[in-house]
C-alpha cells in the first residue's frame, strides 16, 4: 500500500475551504482490509485519522488537524450493477466521482460490472438512466457526497444524496465492518442497535427534515442506520463501498423567465409551487445578480454566451421541465401565473438541445463567477484580506417571504451591498455580501450571525448544504443547544470510542 | 438548364461526363475511362512585391511525383508577374503547365478559377486532380468537382496510388476515425492538408511546356473592397514554439502568454472557445476548423482537448498540457501532463522569464 | 425575398470518445443542430424583413426533425426533412445533388441559399461549393457578415489573409463560417409556435431522384477502410499543484 510523508503545501492539507491543516503521513489503502489495518494501527498508536478523497468541500471537512491522512483515491470506480423494487443501482467504491458515475451511465459501460441481480446489465442497457444528485461540484466523490449528504439544485425534485443511497459498507475505528442496507436496521425506542454492543441513542433534537439541512447527524424516531451515517461528516466511520440508485432519465427543456422586480419572482415561484407543475428545480436571480452579469458583459460582451438580458428584467427564475407532451399543459399554467406577476412566456428563454441547455447552466454559473471576479478585483485594489462571504441558509417555504425581508432589512441596517441567487424552490438562497473594503468585514460578520440566528428562529437551517466541517461548529449548539451537541458526541463515543476519526468535524470534544 | 454565372461550355448538369446516368458506369462496369496523369492547381502567394508558389502546392507536386511517373499537369493563374515561377514549377516535376493568362495580376475568383480548371481538366483528362487544402483551395475544389461530376475527398493526410487508382486517407468524425477513401469516377479528386507532406528537393534545370489559356468565365461578382492582412505575424502553422490557451484560463493570461511566447521565440495560439469568446482572432485557432500546427514544442494551458483540437496538434513534436482536470482528454495525446492551475503556472513562467 | 437554409443534425463531436477497443462510443452522445447552421440562422434572422420567407431543409433520419424544430424556433417559417432509406451513406456529391433537386422542385424562386461552412462531424466544407455549382450560382465562402442593400446583399468574407466585401446578387449561395457565440435564444412562446408548425417530409420519389443518384449508390467516393488514429504516446502525469515546480518542469524542456 502506498504511504508517504506529507510535506507542507501538499494538497492533502487543504480543501476548497482554503484552510490549511497539518498531518504527518498519507496512507492510500487499495481495499477494505487495508483500511481496517490502518485504523487498528492508528487506534493502537493513538494517532488521529482524517479521511480525504477529492477535497472539494467548503467547510474544511477533509483538512487534517494533526495525525495522519487516509487518502481514498485508490478505492475508486464502479463495482457492480443491480436492480430491486426501487430501481437500478450501481455499486461504487468511495472515491468514484459524480462525473465518473455520470460518464459511466451515459456511455452505458455496464458490461464490465458485476451483475448483482440476474439480468440487470441487459435491462439497464435498454433503459435511459441518470444519477439525479447534482452537487454542482461534479468532481466530488460519491463517498464524500454520502458523508455530507450533498445536495444541489435538483434536490428540489429528487431530494439530497440520502434519498439515493441503498446500502453502505462502513469500517469503524475499532475495525468492525458494518454492511447496512436501507430497511435492515431501524431505531427502536430511540436506540439503533448495530449489534455486538454498538447501540447508538438517536439524538432527541428536531432535525427539521422538512427543510434542506446539513447541520448535525440525522435524528428521527424511526431512524434507519443508513441515515445515521449519511451526512455524519465521517466522524463515526469510514465508507468503503456504497450502492446508489439511479432514476429513469427523460429529456428536459430549460427555461429562464424574466420578471420586473424581485418581489414578482417570489410571487411567481410561490404560485408555481402550489400548481400541478413540477419543475426539476427552481433557481432565482435577483436584480442585483442580473446587474452583476450586465456589468461583466460590458468588459467582456461574450461573458455568458447568451443574448443580452432584456432591459426591463429586474429578476429571473430558471427551471427545467420534463420535455414531453405534458410540457405544453405546464406552459399554459406557467404563462397564466407569470402574467399575474408582470411576466409572460414572451419574456423568456428556452432550450432543449443538450448543448443549448449547457448554455443555460453556464448562465446560471455566471453569477457566482461574476462575484468571484468582482471580489478578485477589489482584493487587488484594496486589501488582500478581503474575501467572499456568502450565506448557506434555508428556511421553510412559507417563511421565505419573511426571510427575504430580514435579508433586506439586516443588510440595509449594516449598509452592505449584496446579491441574492440560488435554490429558491427549497427556500435556500445564497446571499452574497459584496465586501468593498476591510471596513465592511466586521459589519458583514455581525450581519451574517444575525441572519443565521433569524433563519434558525424561522425553523430553518444555518447550513443547508455546505455542512459544518471545521468552520461552523458553533451552529450545532446554536441550533440544537448544548444537549444536542452532547448527543452527537455520545454517538461518536459509541462508534469511535477513541475519537480517532475526522476529529474537529461537526463537534469538538 | 441554362447557367447564368458562367459560360465556356464547361457547365453541364447531366449526370456524368460520359453522358450516362449516374451510377451506370459502376453498375455495368463500363468505367473504361482513358484518364491518365495528374493535374495540380499551382496556388501563388503574394508577399509584398514578390510572388511565390504556395508551400502546399510544392508539397503535393512532390507527393504526386513520388507516387507515379505519369504526366503531370499544372494550372497557374496570373499575368506576366508569374512567369519567373515557370522554372521552379518545372523543377518540382510539372511536365505541362497551363498558364491562364490575365492582363494584370489575377484576382482570385472561385467561380472563374473552378471553371478554368474544369476547362483544362476536360482537355487533358487527368486520372487525379490534387488541390492544396488552403482556404481558397477548399473553396474551389468542390465547385470543380461538381463541374466534372466527380467525387472529392477533403483534407487528406495520406495518399497512395495503385496503378492509376488513388487511395485517399483523411480523419473523420473530428479526428476520431481515420478513413481511407477511393473514388468511383475519374478524375479522382482530393484536397490535401498543408504541411503534412514534405517539401521535395527541386530538380534544377528540369524543363517543361507552357500552354497559355484565356479565362473562361464571363459574369463576375463585384468585389467592393479587399483588405490584405499581414500574414507574417499570425501564421501559427510555422511556429517552432506554441503557447496555446483554452477555456481554462483567465482573460488576463492572454497577455501573460504573449510575453512568455515572445521571450521563448514562439507564438500564442488557442482553442476554439477563446475565438468564440472573442479573446483571440480566428487566425490563432488550432484545430480542424482552424489550422494544423507542427511546432517542436506545444504547450497547452487550460485546453481540455476536443477531438478537433487533438487532430490539429498531432504533428507537434512534443506536447505538454497543463490542466486542472486530471482527466482532461488532451492527456491522450500529450507527452507530459501537468495537473495544476494554468493561470498560476503562466504567471510563474512569466516571472522567471522577465 | 426567399431564403433557404440547408442544415444538418450532427452528433456533438466535442463529446465523442473512443473506447478501449478503439471504436467510437456513440451511445449517450447527443445530436445537435450543427453549430455553423445556427450561425446561418442567426445571420438570416438579422437580414430578413417582414414578408420574407425562410425555409429550413435537412437531410437525415426522422430524428433530424429535432434539429428542424430548432430552426423553426430560430425564425424559419417552413421546414422540410429529406428522408429516405436510399439517402443513407451519401457522400457530399450525392448530398448536394439531393439538395439541388429539392430546391429545383420545391423553391426554385429562392434568393439566397445559406449553408454552414462545414458540418462538425464531417469537416469537408464541400457541400456548399458543389451545391452552388449544381445550382449554377455564385458562391460566397467564409462569410462572417451579410447586410441587406435592398435588391442585393453585401457579404463580408474572411480568407484569413484577406478580408473581402462583395456584392451578392440573388440568387447566390452563402457559406457561413463564423457567428456570434451569444446567439439567439428563442422564448417559450416561440418554442410553442414552432412546435405547432408542420415539418414536411419528402422522400426520394417526391424529389424525383433515381436510385443511382442518391445515397451510397449515388456517391462518387466510397470508404474502403477505417481505423482509429494511433495515439501511442506515453503520457507522464506530473503534479502541478505547486506552480513553481511546474514552471521548472516546463523550463527544463527549453
Amino acid at each position: 500500500m502506498p504511504a508517504r510523508k506529507l510535506e507542507s503545501g501538499s494538497p492533502y492539507l487543504s480543501d476548497e475551504s482554503k484552510m490549511t491543516g497539518r498531518a504527518d503521513m498519507l496512507y492510500m489503502p487499495e481495499n477494505e482490509s487495508e483500511v481496517i489495518g490502518i485504523l487498528k494501527d492508528s487506534v493502537k498508536n493513538g494517532r488521529k485519522i482524517t479521511v480525504s478523497s477529492m477535497r472539494t468541500g467548503v467547510c474544511g471537512g477533509a483538512v487534517p488537524e494533526g495525525g495522519d491522512v487516509l487518502g481514498m483515491e485508490m478505492m475508486n470506480g464502479a463495482v457492480g450493477i443491480g436492480k430491486d423494487d426501487c430501481g437500478f443501482f450501481i455499486r461504487v467504491r468511495p472515491a468514484m466521482t459524480v462525473n465518473e458515475l455520470n460518464a459511466l451511465i451515459s456511455k452505458k459501460a455496464f458490461s464490465d460490472l458485476d451483475e448483482l441481480t440476474p439480468g440487470a446489465v441487459e435491462e439497464a442497457m435498454k433503459t435511459p438512466l441518470f444519477y439525479p444528485v447534482d452537487p454542482t461540484e461534479l468532481n466530488s466523490s460519491i463517498g464524500g457526497n454520502i458523508s455530507t449528504n450533498a445536495s444541489g439544485p435538483r434536490t428540489f425534485k429528487y431530494g439530497p444524496t440520502r434519498n439515493w443511497v441503498r446500502r453502505i459498507r462502513i469500517v469503524l475505528s475499532t475495525g468492525k465492518v458494518l454492511d447496512l442496507k436501507r430497511g435492515d436496521v431501524i431505531a427502536k425506542d430511540n436506540v439503533l442497535d448495530l449489534g455486538e454492543g454498538y447501540a447508538v441513542r438517536v439524538p432527541s433534537y428536531d432535525f427539521r427534515l422538512g427543510i434542506k439541512n446539513a447541520t448535525g447527524i440525522m435524528a428521527s424516531p424511526d431512524l434507519d442506520a443508513v441515515d445515521l451515517f449519511v451526512g455524519s461528516e465521517g466522524i463515526i466511520g469510514v465508507i468503503t463501498e456504497a450502492d446508489v440508485y439511479l432514476a429513469p432519465w427523460h429529456p428536459l427543456i430549460s427555461n429562464i423567465m424574466f420578471f420586473p422586480d424581485d418581489v414578482s419572482s417570489y410571487g411567481f415561484v410561490e404560485d408555481l409551487r402550489d400548481s400541478d407543475v413540477v419543475p426539476e428545480f427552481l433557481e432565482y436571480f435577483d436584480g442585483g445578480s442580473l446587474n452583476l452579469i450586465r456589468e461583466s458583459r460590458i468588459s467582456d460582451p461574450k461573458f455568458t454566451g447568451m443574448p443580452d438580458i432584456p432591459e426591463k428584467a429586474g429578476s429571473a427564475v430558471f427551471f427545467d421541465l420534463p420535455y414531453d407532451g405534458s410540457v405544453y399543459g405546464s406552459y399554459d399554467v406557467i404563462g397564466k401565473i407569470a402574467e399575474k406577476y408582470g411576466g409572460s412566456l414572451d419574456d423568456s428563454w428556452c432550450g432543449h438541445e443538450q448543448n443549448d441547455r449547457q448554455r443555460f447552466f453556464a448562465f446560471r454559473h455566471s453569477v457566482p463567477q461574476s462575484i468571484f471576479d468582482h471580489v478578485a478585483k477589489i482584493k487587488q485594489k484594496n486589501d488582500v484580506n478581503i474575501h467572499k462571504m456568502g450565506t448557506d441558509m434555508s428556511v421553510p417555504l412559507d417563511k421565505l417571504d419573511r426571510m427575504m425581508e430580514i435579508y433586506r432589512e439586516t443588510l440595509k441596517k449594516y449598509d452592505l451591498r449584496y446579491v441574492i441567487f440560488g435554490h429558491i424552490g427549497n427556500g435556500h438562497l445564497h446571499v452574497e455580501i459584496m465586501i468593498k473594503s476591510m471596513d465592511d468585514v466586521d459589519r458583514a460578520k455581525t450581519a451574517y450571525r444575525e441572519l443565521a440566528r433569524a433563519a434558525m428562529d424561522l425553523g430553518g437551517s444555518p447550513s443547508a448544504e455546505h455542512g459544518i466541517g471545521k468552520l461552523k461548529n458553533e451552529y450545532i449548539t446554536m441550533m440544537y443547544g448544548e444537549k444536542g451537541a452532547e448527543e452527537i458526541k455520545a454517538a461518536k463515543d459509541v462508534l469511535d470510542p477513541t475519537w480517532t476519526l475526522n476529529v474537529g468535524n461537526m463537534v469538538i470534544r | 438548364m441554362g447557367c447564368e454565372s458562367c459560360s465556356g461550355g464547361s457547365c453541364s448538369t447531366d449526370g456524368g461526363k460520359d453522358g450516362l446516368p449516374p451510377g451506370m458506369l459502376q453498375q455495368y462496369d463500363l468505367n473504361q475511362s482513358t484518364a491518365d496523369g495528374g493535374l495540380v492547381w499551382i496556388e501563388t502567394v503574394v508577399q509584398g512585391d514578390s510572388i511565390r508558389i504556395s508551400d502546399v502546392s510544392v508539397q503535393l507536386l512532390g507527393k504526386l511525383r513520388k507516387m507515379s511517373d505519369a504526366r503531370l499537369f499544372g494550372v497557374l493563374f496570373g499575368g506576366p508577374e508569374v512567369k519567373p515561377l515557370y522554372d521552379e514549377i518545372f523543377s518540382y516535376g510539372v511536365d505541362t503547365l497551363y498558364h491562364v493568362r490575365t492582363r494584370g495580376p489575377s484576382v482570385y475568383r472561385p467561380e472563374v478559377y473552378a471553371d478554368c480548371l474544369a476547362d483544362v481538366s476536360n482537355r487533358v483528362n487527368p486520372a487525379v486532380i490534387l488541390i492544396g487544402g488552403t482556404l481558397r483551395g477548399r473553396e474551389i475544389a468542390p465547385r470543380l468537382a461538381a463541374s466534372l461530376s466527380t467525387g472529392l475527398t477533403a483534407d487528406c493526410t495520406e495518399l497512395s496510388m495503385d496503378g492509376r487508382d488513388l487511395l485517399m486517407t483523411r480523419p473523420a468524425f473530428g479526428g476520431n476515425i481515420i478513413a481511407t477513401i477511393s473514388a468511383t469516377s475519374f478524375p479522382q479528386m482530393a484536397t490535401l492538408r498543408p504541411d503534412i507532406f514534405p517539401m521535395p528537393e527541386p530538380e534544377i534545370g528540369r524543363k517543361g511546356t507552357v500552354i497559355y489559356r484565356e479565362p473562361v468565365c464571363s459574369k463576375q461578382k463585384e468585389i467592393i473592397s479587399s483588405v490584405m492582412k499581414k500574414t507574417s505575424e499570425i501564421d501559427i502553422s510555422k511556429a517552432k514554439v506554441l503557447i496555446s490557451l483554452g477555456n481554462g484560463v483567465r482573460r488576463s493570461s492572454v497577455e501573460t502568454a504573449e510575453r512568455i511566447a515572445s521571450k521563448l521565440g514562439g507564438m500564442v495560439s488557442c482553442s476554439r472557445s477563446l475565438v468564440d469568446k472573442g479573446w483571440m482572432p480566428m487566425s490563432r485557432q488550432v484545430g480542424q476548423s482552424g489550422r494544423s500546427v507542427s511546432p517542436d514544442i506545444y504547450i497547452a494551458f487550460g485546453i481540455s482537448g476536443s477531438v478537433q483540437h487533438k487532430a490539429g496538434i498531432n504533428s507537434a513534436k512534443k506536447i505538454i498540457a497543463v490542466n486542472i482536470d486530471p482527466d482532461a482528454p488532451i492527456k491522450d495525446v500529450c507527452d507530459e501532463f501537468i495537473v495544476g492551475d494554468a493561470d498560476l503556472i503562466l504567471e510563474e513562467l512569466d516571472r522567471r522569464l522577465s | 425575398m426567399k431564403f433557404i437554409v440547408a442544415v444538418k443534425q450532427v452528433p456533438d463531436t466535442t463529446k465523442i470518445e473512443i473506447d478501449a477497443n478503439g471504436s467510437l462510443i456513440r451511445t449517450g452522445v447527443p445530436s445537435i443542430l450543427d453549430p455553423y447552421c445556427e450561425y446561418c440562422l442567426d445571420l438570416v434572422r438579422r437580414i430578413r424583413k417582414d414578408g420574407d420567407t425562410v425555409i429550413a431543409v435537412a437531410m437525415g433520419p426522422d430524428q433530424a426533425k429535432e434539429a428542424l424544430l430548432r430552426c423553426l424556433e430560430m425564425g424559419a417559417d417552413e421546414a422540410y426533412l429529406l428522408s429516405d432509406r436510399a439517402f443513407a451513406g451519401a457522400d457530399t456529391y450525392a448530398t448536394a445533388r439531393t439538395l439541388h433537386m429539392f430546391i429545383t422542385k420545391v423553391c426554385p424562386d429562392y434568393d439566397l441559399i445559406f449553408c454552414g461552412e462545414q458540418a462538425a462531424d464531417g469537416n469537408t466544407a464541400q457541400v456548399p461549393g458543389e451545391l452552388a455549382r449544381m445550382m449554377c450560382v455564385q458562391q460566397f465562402y467564409y462569410t462572417k457578415d451579410i447586410v441587406s442593400k435592398g435588391d442585393h446583399f453585401e457579404v463580408t468574407q474572411d480568407y484569413r489573409d484577406e478580408e473581402r466585401v462583395c456584392v451578392a446578387q440573388p440568387p447566390s449561395l452563402i457559406s457561413v463560417s463564423e457567428g456570434d457565440i451569444n446567439r439567439y435564444v428563442p422564448s417559450i412562446s416561440q418554442h410553442i409556435k414552432a412546435k405547432d408548425k408542420e415539418i414536411r417530409v419528402l422522400n426520394r420519389i417526391d424529389l424525383g431522384l433515381g436510385m443511382y443518384s442518391v445515397g451510397l449508390k449515388g456517391s462518387r467516393t466510397k470508404i474502403v477502410s477505417s481505423r482509429t488514429p494511433d495515439v501511442g504516446s506515453e503520457c507522464e502525469t506530473i503534479d502541478g499543484s505547486d506552480p513553481s515546480k511546474a514552471a521548472d518542469r516546463i523550463m527544463e524542456v527549453f
